[in-house]
């Protein structure tokens, strides 16, 4: 997984939180590496979950909810490190219907080692989608945080129903509000 | 709040992600630094390929341009648009005959006949478009205005910046004449195998069938579809499959290229054919596979033909070889060329020994002259048979019988004869002393018969005069008991004479000595002397004893009266020997009558004893009594009936008897001839006087041969007459005609005569009409019913011209005086009797098969009308047998067997008449 998945979500321990905490989470976690982690490195998706769920054990928050905000805080961050990709681009919906055709095929010219889930969409409406996640990461609360982040940015108010069919498997039926 | 190790640690994190961060980018950077070099390297390599493609690109357009102009097709290029011509290769100018400049004033159009305009345009406007390279079938023309066949290839490109199209135009004449010459000739050959009566298939190595002709598909009662599917084998008998599978494993195993061989095959409906196959080999198909290629014929025929040649050529060599006869091949000029074994044991020589000599030295001098003339014979004749001596080696001769058969090769060339030689010695020995025996036999016979009639006449003289003396002395003496004894002597004498009489007799006959000395005589005399001769002996043994003749009341005959008389007092003295009580009857009667003679039955009849059934057949031999007189109670000769058979038979009859215990009847028929005219009274009347001229007359007839008869006798006595075939035409001519007298027959289709002469009677105008019945049926009964019926007269067929004559005129109150047969037929009898004679076979042939029918459905009724009818023509052409079958059919007489003898008489008959009427 991008090393940038991992500096975003320290950073976001350490200023939500604490540097105590960031800390705390990475030595709890036992890391292979102990947590020192630059954005252009690649390291293994698993460190995530610890130390997500460190985090969940030590705020009590649960680790779904952690996952749904740290996506709805990256998506921010992305727009910030890489507004090429925004360019053009006036809404969410559309923007969620280009991840899978256009965004994922840009960050492979970057990285072509990248492992990213799918995101397969259909628009039904002008405010109706569906987006149907599939990764072995399972991780599809991290992609719902996204999506909320993606709306957030657009300045747009949205609706997620989220239909699990397994953990690697997850259908959001999105509705722009 | 936050410590120091916290701090370290985090510090320690950044450095170690720092320094992870920085490798990551010093790898990032070399790669980036190699991509560089390999930029750089690939800028320069790219100038010197432009360098080199540039190079080949002037080399392939050099290789092009030799392409275009050497190119052995002709190639145009033209504008797509405007269609000119804008280049053209050496190959064009030389097929065109048009040079460059020419060419280039051009559009491809101008190069097409003018017929192929309108295609052009439509191909233009179609295909505008299209780009990708194009085939089609046009025609050109050349400068000479010589049409050709080309293919044009067509590729657009770009020419000078003009959209073009560049076109390999290939001269396609030849072949398209190649193409259609061999497409005739397959098909030439194709209706060849399809219209062969020859069957043809193909099979591969496994046996299926490939294609099968017309012929095989007809042959096999199979399907084309059914046949695609098989193999040949499955056509095979069972039990010749492995023969002929075997066969064809050999072609294949030893290549060779063509076999030919026979076997039988089933058609579907089962049926076994034999078939000759030729199978050749030496095709092969698209897969590289093997062809066969079979011919093959039905050749059943031949097959059963060389079967049954083959038999019957053993047949006839076992029959030959089984019999004693001894075979010998000779050749043209009469060597021998082989001898069989037989016909060593014949002469006594060995093969060896005839063989290469002439067959002469084993004949003598007759032999070679009966050999010389048979063997100049058999050049002419076939085959022929002979007898000769034969020498043996020995010196002994035998007698053999020589069949001899010339016998020839395929060009109908005499190659020799074959002779077969029968031992006949011990045939001719036996033929010899048979000749001898013969001879004696005869002579003694002969001298016997003699010795009996010189004996016999010697005997009767003194007999007679025995016979006269005692007589006399009887007379002359009173003594009763002297007297008694002398009428022994008498009596003894007499039987005696009788005995000597009847040898004398007998033996005349066998010697044939005996013969026929007609003369004209009353035959009511004959019978009434003949008759009255046994009265007196009748009388003494108290019988009934009486004469009936029904005979014409001309009865003069020319015949043979004293041996009739003979024949009549015979019989007499016969019924009266052994009848003790009753009656003894003779009957005579006229049975029928044709043109010159009549035909009398003759009838003796007794109340006797009878005779044994079983005796019936041999009381006609010489010297055989029947059973019941063994005992020489009735004593006789024993040669009376032998001698009564033996003189109807020279008088051309013959006797019947029906006898049971109590009635005895013997029955024969004579064909008296009548007296010729010129026998006849002397004065004659001559046709005119009588003529029925002026009198129309009626015929009322059904049957075509009566109509003939009638008719021609009105003719000849001049009377016109109206023909009609039933009572009903009868009755509706009259109802419009008049006709003085009317002719009616008693049987006949639709309304019979009776019937008619009712209806007819009922019109006052016919009240007194004269009708005359015309019927076969001449009894008094018959007659009486015509009469009664209010018929006039009567008149019984058949009947002469006299008859007619007499009646009609009696009928219409003008008695006439005629007792004889008065008017002369004989000129057109002949014509008479074969037109009768034709119409009469008409009839017949119609009548055997209503008779057929008739006796198979029991009707009765129709077989007796049909007897009826044909009764008087059967006593006109003579045909007596018939006639009285005829006769005892109508009365009821055994009348299925007498039906069945009439039908074969009847058929019979009518095939000897056909050939008599076809041979004149």
């Amino acid at each position: 997984m991008k090393g940038i998945v991992f500096t975003e979500f320290i950073e976001m321990v350490e200023s939500e939180f604490s540097i105590k905490m960031a800390d705390d989470i990475i030595v709890r976690s036992q890391l292979e590496y102990g947590g020192a982690y630059t954005s252009i490195g690649i390291y293994n998706h698993l460190e995530i979950f610890a130390l997500v769920e460190q985090l969940s054990l030590a705020t009590g928050i649960s680790k779904v909810e952690l996952f749904r905000i740290y996506g709805e805080h990256l998506f921010g961050r992305f727009k910030k490190h890489y507004p090429a990709l925004f360019e053009k681009i006036d809404d969410s919906l559309s923007f969620l219907e280009l991840v899978h055709s256009y965004i994922h095929k840009e960050v492979l010219k970057l990285y072509p080692n990248a492992e990213l889930p799918s995101f397969v969409t259909e628009r039904h409406s002008e405010n109706e989608l569906t987006m149907v996640y599939s990764s072995k990461r399972e991780m599809s609360e991290f992609a719902h945080g996204l999506i909320l982040g993606c709306f957030k940015n657009f300045n747009e108010k949205g609706k997620v129903e989220v239909n699990k069919i397994s953990e690697s498997n997850v259908i959001f039926s999105i509705k722009r509000m | 709040m936050t410590d120091k190790a916290t701090f370290e640690r985090i510090l320690k994190r950044e450095r170690t992600a720092r320094k992870e961060a920085e490798r990551i980018m010093e790898v990032k950077s070399l790669e980036l630094l190699k991509v560089n070099e390999n930029l750089l390297e690939l800028n320069t390599n790219l100038e010197k390929e432009i360098q080199e493609r540039t190079q080949e690109i002037k080399k392939s357009a050099d290789q092009l341009n030799i392409l275009f102009n050497e190119n052995p097709f002709p190639v145009i290029v033209y504008d797509r648009v405007t269609l000119k011509i804008l280049d053209v290769n050496s190959t064009a100018i030389k097929k065109y005959h048009y040079d460059k400049i020419q060419f280039l004033q051009k559009t491809i159009h101008d190069l097409h006949p003018n017929h192929e305009n309108k295609k052009l345009k439509s191909y233009f406007s179609k295909k505008k478009e299209l780009t990708s390279s194009l085939s089609s079938n046009w025609q050109h023309v050349d400068a000479n205005g010589e049409l050709f066949d080309v293919v044009i290839t067509g590729n657009s490109i770009l020419y000078n910046e003009i959209p073009s199209r560049v076109a390999i135009i290939e001269d396609v004449t030849e072949k398209n004449r190649l193409l259609i010459e061999k497409d005739r000739q397959k098909k030439k050959y194709q209706d060849f195998i399809e219209n062969s009566s020859d069957i043809i298939y193909s099979i591969n190595s496994s046996g299926k069938f490939l294609y099968v002709n017309p012929s095989a598909v007809k042959f096999s009662g199979h399907s084309e579809e059914e046949l695609l599917v098989m193999r040949f084998t499955d056509l095979i008998p069972e039990k010749f499959i492995q023969q002929v599978s075997n066969f064809y494993k050999f072609q294949m195993e030893q290549n060779l290229d063509s076999t030919y061989t026979e076997f039988p095959v089933l058609a579907k409906d089962g049926t076994e054919y034999w078939i000759g196959q030729n199978v050749e080999s030496n095709e092969l198909d698209e897969n590289n596979e093997v062809v066969y290629n079979v011919t093959a014929r039905n050749i059943t025929d031949r097959k059963k033909l060389e079967k049954a040649l083959l038999r019957s050529e053993e047949k006839y060599r076992s029959i030959i070889e089984n019999m004693e006869l001894g075979l010998l091949e000779v050749d043209v000029e009469g060597i021998i060329t082989k001898a069989y074994p037989k016909f060593c044991d014949l002469t006594g020589y060995t093969a060896k020994e005839l063989k290469g000599k002439k067959g002469d030295f084993l004949l003598d001098e007759e032999g070679l002259q009966i050999m010389k003339n048979e063997t100049k014979n058999r050049v002419t004749e076939v085959s022929n048979v002979y007898e000769l001596q034969i020498i043996r080696k020995n010196g002994e001769r035998v007698w053999v019988l020589i069949s001899a058969a010339p016998f020839y090769d395929e060009y109908n060339r005499i190659q020799g004869s074959v002779g077969i030689h029968l031992d006949i010695t011990e045939r001719k020995e036996l033929e010899g002393d048979l000749v001898l025996a013969k001879t004696k036999a005869e002579d003694s016979l002969k001298s016997k018969d003699l010795f009996i009639a010189n004996i016999s006449h010697e005997i009767r003289t003194p007999l007679n005069a025995i016979i006269g003396i005692t007589e006399l002395l009887q007379s002359s003496i009173n003594d009763h008991t002297l007297y008694e004894q002398l009428e022994h002597v008498t009596d003894a004498g007499k039987g005696l004479l009788t005995l000597i009489n009847e040898l004398l007799l007998v033996s005349k006959i066998d010697a044939e000595k005996f013969s026929l000395n007609p003369s004209s005589y009353s035959l009511t005399k004959c019978l009434e002397k003949n008759f009255e001769l046994h009265k007196n002996r009748a009388n003494e043994k108290s019988l009934s004893y009486s004469l009936n003749l029904d005979l014409p009341e001309n009865d003069a005959y020319h015949f043979d009266y004293l041996k009739l008389g003979q024949v009549i007092q015979n019989l007499l003295s016969n019924s009266i020997k052994f009848t003790s009580k009753g009656s003894i009857n003779l009957d005579a009667k006229l049975v029928s009558s044709s043109f010159n003679s009549d035909i009398i039955s003759f009838r003796i009849s007794d109340t006797g004893m009878g005779i044994p059934q079983e005796n019936l057949k041999s009381i006609f031999k010489n010297f055989e009594l029947a059973n019941n007189n063994m005992n020489g109670e009735y004593g006789g000769t024993g040669l009376g009936l032998p001698i009564v058979e033996k003189i109807l038979a020279l008088l051309g009859s013959e006797i019947e008897v029906v006898s049971e215990k109590g009635n005895t009847t013997f029955e024969f028929y004579l064909k008296l001839s009548r007296l010729a005219n010129n026998d006849r009274l002397p004065e004659r009347k001559t046709n005119q006087e009588i003529s029925l001229e002026g009198i129309h007359i009626l015929v009322a007839e059904d049957n075509k041969a009566n109509q003939f008869l009638i008719e021609n006798n009105l003719k000849k006595l001049k009377a016109t007459f109206h023909l009609v075939s039933n009572g009903l035409e009868a009755i509706e001519y009259l109802s419009s005609n008049s006709a003085d007298i009317v002719l009616m027959d008693m049987r006949m289709p639709v309304v019979d005569g009776i019937e008619a002469t009712k209806r007819i009677r009922r019109s006052k105008l016919h009240q007194n009409r004269p009708i005359i019945a015309l019927t076969a049926n001449a009894d008094d009964k018959n007659k009486s019913i015509c009469l009664a019926n209010g018929m006039d007269d009567f008149l019984a067929k058949p009947y002469s011209i006299e008859d007619l004559f007499t009646r009609i005129k009696s009928c219409l109150g003008e008695p006439t005086i005629m007792k004889q047969n008065q008017i002369d037929l004989t000129s057109n009898d002949d014509e008479f009797q074969i037109k009768l004679t034709k119409i009469f076979i008409q009839e017949s042939e119609l009548r055997l098969i209503k008779l057929n029918e008739a006796l198979l459905n029991q009707k009765y009724e129709t077989i007796i009308g049909i007897c009826h009818s044909m009764r008087p023509s059967l006593m006109h052409l003579g045909q007596d047998i018939l006639y009285n079958l005829a006769k005892s059919i109508e009365s009821g007489v055994k009348i299925e067997s007498n039906t069945k003898t009439y039908i074969d008489q009847l058929e019979h008959l009518l095939k000897s008449l056909k050939k008599e009427c076809l041979s004149e």
